[in-house]
């Protein structure tokens, strides 16, 4: 309708999707961050309430800091 | 001697019984103390050779856990008597009593909404409405929504099992995780209680039995409110067993 195709526009200059490149690495370093604070919260509500399951929490927690990071190194190579 | 007068044939008195009629004793001679203007401070000294009474367990005291056994599911919403549990400023002496969440129903909310979200995706692959886009791309972006999702949830499950109401036989802990970074720690001591009340209404917690339970005190922060927490009618009965076993302690001179 406005003389312009996103799909040839993608075919044709790999800006745009350098553009979009660049903003899945920015948003998943983001959520890395967000999983190191994750961390921090569950280490802080460990010594308020320990129970035989916080411990499961905290790994719970590094297991999803590691996942986040492999996400990271995963758009690097894959975009 | 009659047979009726004999203190041999009298029925043996139950040591519940002996501990209510202490109390009520105890409470009648407070109350003509007070009417006579004696103030508190010329009570009768208790002797210093008295032999100390030891602190009784909550079986002792409490119907309602008498029949609760230990918890050693660190994963439920009514968590009584709980092994292996502890808290923040917990005193060397204090026991916790009762571990309370949320009722699980209440979090059904969150969980609905992570399974619609889950299988958004799978949906919206049928309409093609992305199909310009690069595989690679397509996949990083689900890949990205997944994990967006798995956050939403470890946050929820994290609000769920670390907000929660603990009541010691020394008093009661309201722990808050509003946010991220925002943790809030309230208590009041049992003697400080002065009125609790039990809310149920609607039909949902009417069939699962859960409801709000709110404490009022004369503490810093003068009301707690327990809520959505599973069977409030045995909270209200076991906070009200405390209380009148702090009046024991009180009158027996257990109080450390």
């Amino acid at each position: 309708m406005f003389g312009f195709d996103l799909t040839t526009a993608l075919d044709q200059s790999s800006l745009i999707l350098i553009v979009f490149k660049f903003f899945f690495v920015v948003a998943a370093v983001l959520y890395s961050l967000f999983a190191v604070v994750v961390i921090r919260q569950i280490i802080i509500m460990k010594n308020t309430l320990l129970t035989s399951f916080s411990p499961f929490m905290l790994v719970a927690g590094y297991a999803h800091l590691l996942f986040s990071l492999f996400v990271v190194l995963l758009f690097f190579a894959i975009l | 001697m009659p047979e009726v007068f004999s203190s041999s044939h009298a029925p043996k008195k139950s040591s519940t019984m002996e501990a209510t009629n202490e109390l009520l004793h105890g409470l009648r001679k407070k109350r003509v103390h007070g009417r006579q203007g004696h103030s508190p401070t010329h009570a009768a000294p208790v002797p210093v050779d008295a032999p100390k009474r030891r602190h009784r367990s909550v079986d002792e005291y409490s119907e309602v856990m008498s029949h609760e056994k230990r918890s050693t599911n660190p994963m439920t919403a009514f968590v009584p008597k709980p092994l292996k549990t502890f808290f923040a400023s917990q005193a060397r002496e204090e026991e916790i009593i009762l571990l309370l969440r949320k009722h699980p129903i209440t979090q059904i909310k969150w969980i609905v909404s992570a399974v619609i979200l889950g299988v958004l995706p799978l949906f919206l692959a049928n309409f093609e409405l992305f199909s310009f886009f690069p595989a690679n791309y397509l996949f990083a972006a689900h890949l990205g929504w997944y994990l967006l999702l798995l956050g939403f949830v470890i946050e929820s499950i994290l609000s769920w099992f670390f907000n929660v109401y603990i009541i010691t036989d020394e008093r009661i802990v309201d722990v808050d995780f509003l946010s991220l970074i925002y943790r809030n720690i309230s208590s009041a001591k049992i003697d400080n209680i002065e009125d609790v009340s039990a809310q149920t209404s609607g039909a949902l917690r009417s069939i699962f039995d859960f409801g709000s339970v709110r404490i009022q005190t004369a503490a810093e922060k003068t009301e707690f409110e327990f809520e959505d927490v599973p069977y409030p009618n045995k909270i209200i009965a076991l906070i009200n067993d405390l209380l009148l076993e702090e009046e024991r302690e009180k009158i027996e001179g257990r109080v450390s």
